[in-house]
């Protein structure tokens, strides 16, 4: 019996409906990637340190400078949905 | 039964910034909706989070205002859920290594509240529901907030709202925060439980949010201590659950529960590097902590005197405490002058509103000296103060002016408490009948003849003498 768990899991994280079939068929397909990721964990990695980034010795900090970017109306054009100044999406439900 | 109240307290504070945390849009979220915002906030792709010195700084100074350990090396995680005010659909906040850890605040009464940890995070923008959809303003997104999570260590409904009203307070002190809570730049969530005394193991906790006020905070709580209280009485199971106050009703009420446990698979935000914690940057934050709140505390009822309820108002209103000071360094007796700040100035500033204070610390102390030395009857001194308040001007000048000088020789008081007694025959009777009011009322006739001017003790003296006298005669 194939386990759809973590594809459905994973749908449901991401607020999509998938169909049977999808679910069939992307699972699949995110058995491999777990399949493959999960080889990492035969390598022993007592001792090291993990590795975030390479630039951690030079922190970029910003000056806390403000300014408005004049790109408001461009952002609410590219919206699929406005209302006057805001945003408009389907109802929220608390 | 005997049970023992343990809460957890979770604040969100703004902090004071010019600009939000990883982006330059302005952090005032006032401004017309989506005003303040840019690609950067609206997590379009391609673009770079940069972190704001300044909330770093911030952050450091309530780390150390609250006694935290702070991590040499820190940095940001993504927290990812779906929901319409976080554009990214990820949260930038601190998971595994927060800015501070392990710290605790002292309360007026001794205890301490321990820190669990201090984090820095981004806010979500505001929702506004209508009917059948929803309104989506971003210019709050990306501002920067500064979690702050208590111990269990909280043991009742009074010591939350004394744990609140001094963490707000700290971080007003050191200008970190505005602390509004109507405005939203303060938030707290509570975590709650209740144990047999005896007990070792915490009972089920229960998350109590909604909460818009201190008020709110301490009568949630309390509804809630009720409520699972009387559930451990008749043996009703008390679920893990988040619960909403609802201060129009007074109660709490389950919110939807989720189906299963928060899964926000957070992993360390790769568009920012680690940060290393300066020891300089540590240091310099270090010069902005200045006086904390309980230290003021202690001081104004060690070294001043004050009872704690007076040196609580001058702790919370720094320009009041800053006032007393002042005076008391005009004229040393700090319970006078705190009595009449409390009192008749305050009734003032009430009235006329703060701004309208013109009268210097040194000239209301000068006002409450003349009271003391006796040159000023309690009615002339409020109408000193009443007068001039507003004005500044001159103490002298307003009591040669008004005629307001006390009058307190008897030369100058015994014409009017000649007069009193002569027009009075019946209460002078009533008094040696022994109707203490009567005096009372004789002191008031002679107040009245001299326009509020002479002084109640030396004219009580007088009519008592005076009055001994009239029996002897008779």
């Amino acid at each position: 019996m194939k386990d759809n768990s973590p594809i459905e899991n994973v749908a449901k994280l991401a607020r999509i409906e998938i169909t049977e079939q999808e679910k069939d068929f992307l699972g699949g397909q995110l058995a491999k990637i777990i399949d493959y990721v999960d080889k990492l964990k035969a390598v022993n990695v007592d001792g090291v340190l993990p590795l975030r980034g390479l630039h951690s010795d030079a922190p970029v900090l910003r000056d806390d400078q403000a300014h408005v970017s004049g790109l408001s109306r461009d952002i609410l054009e590219n919206a699929p949905a406005a209302e006057g100044n805001y945003f408009k999406v389907p109802p929220v439900i608390e | 039964m005997n049970y023992q109240t343990v809460i957890g307290l979770e604040v969100h504070v703004q902090l004071k910034t010019k600009s939000k945390i990883f982006c330059s849009c302005p952090a005032d979220f006032d401004a017309p909706a989506n005003t303040n915002i840019c690609p950067v906030c609206c997590g379009y792709p391609g673009v770079l989070p940069v972190f704001n010195k300044q909330a770093l700084k911030l952050g450091i100074r309530v780390a150390l205002a609250l006694s935290c350990k702070i991590n040499d090396s820190i940095y940001f995680e993504r927290k990812n859920y779906f929901y319409p005010d976080l554009p990214k659909n990820y949260q930038i906040s601190q998971y595994k290594m927060p800015l501070g850890e392990k710290g605790y605040l002292e309360l007026p009464g001794g205890k301490k509240i321990g820190i669990t940890r201090v984090h820095l995070e981004e806010d979500a923008g505001k929702l506004i529901h209508k009917d059948n959809y929803s309104l989506v303003d971003l210019n709050r997104t990306g501002t920067p907030l500064l979690e702050i999570v208590s111990e269990p260590d909280i043991a009742d409904t009074q010591e939350a709202y004394d744990y609140l009203t001094y963490l707000k307070l700290t971080l007003q002190y050191i200008e970190a925060s505005d602390c509004d809570m109507e405005k939203g730049s303060l938030r707290c969530d509570a975590n709650i439980s209740l144990k047999l005394k005896e007990a070792a193991e915490l009972g089920t906790k229960v998350e109590l949010k909604n909460m818009n006020s201190f008020k709110g905070v301490r009568d949630g709580l309390e509804f809630e201590e009720k409520r699972q209280a009387n559930c451990l009485e008749t043996g009703e199971k008390i679920f893990q659950e988040t619960r909403l106050w609802d201060a129009e009703k007074s109660k709490t009420y389950v919110m939807r529960s989720k189906e299963e446990a928060h899964d926000y698979r957070y992993f360390p935000e790769p568009d920012l590097p680690d940060f290393k914690v300066a020891r300089e940057l540590i240091e310099e934050e270090k010069k902005h902590l200045g006086e904390q709140p309980l230290d003021k505390y202690r001081r104004f009822t060690a070294g001043y005197k004050l009872s704690g309820k007076d040196a609580d108002v001058f702790v919370q209103d720094s320009w009041l405490g800053k006032f007393f000071e002042e005076a008391c360094g005009h004229f040393n007796r700090p319970d006078k002058i705190a009595g009449w700040l409390l009192g008749p100035f305050l009734e003032h500033v009430n009235e006329r509103g703060r701004e309208s204070i013109k009268i210097t610390p040194q000239n209301f102390a000068k006002i409450i000296q003349l009271f003391c030395e006796d040159k000023l009857n309690n009615l002339a001194a409020k109408k000193v103060i009443a007068l001039c308040i507003n004005t500044n001007d001159s103490i002298e000048g307003i009591i040669n002016k008004e005629g307001l000088a006390q009058v307190s020789d008897s030369g100058g008081l015994r014409g009017f408490v000649d007069a009193a007694l002569a027009e009075n025959p019946k209460v002078v009777e009533e008094y040696l009948a022994g109707k203490e009011q009567a005096m009372m009322f004789l002191v008031g006739q002679v107040m009245k003849k001299s326009k509020g001017k002479a002084n109640p003790k030396v004219t009580r003296e007088m009519l008592e003498g005076k009055i001994k006298n009239l029996k002897s005669d008779k």
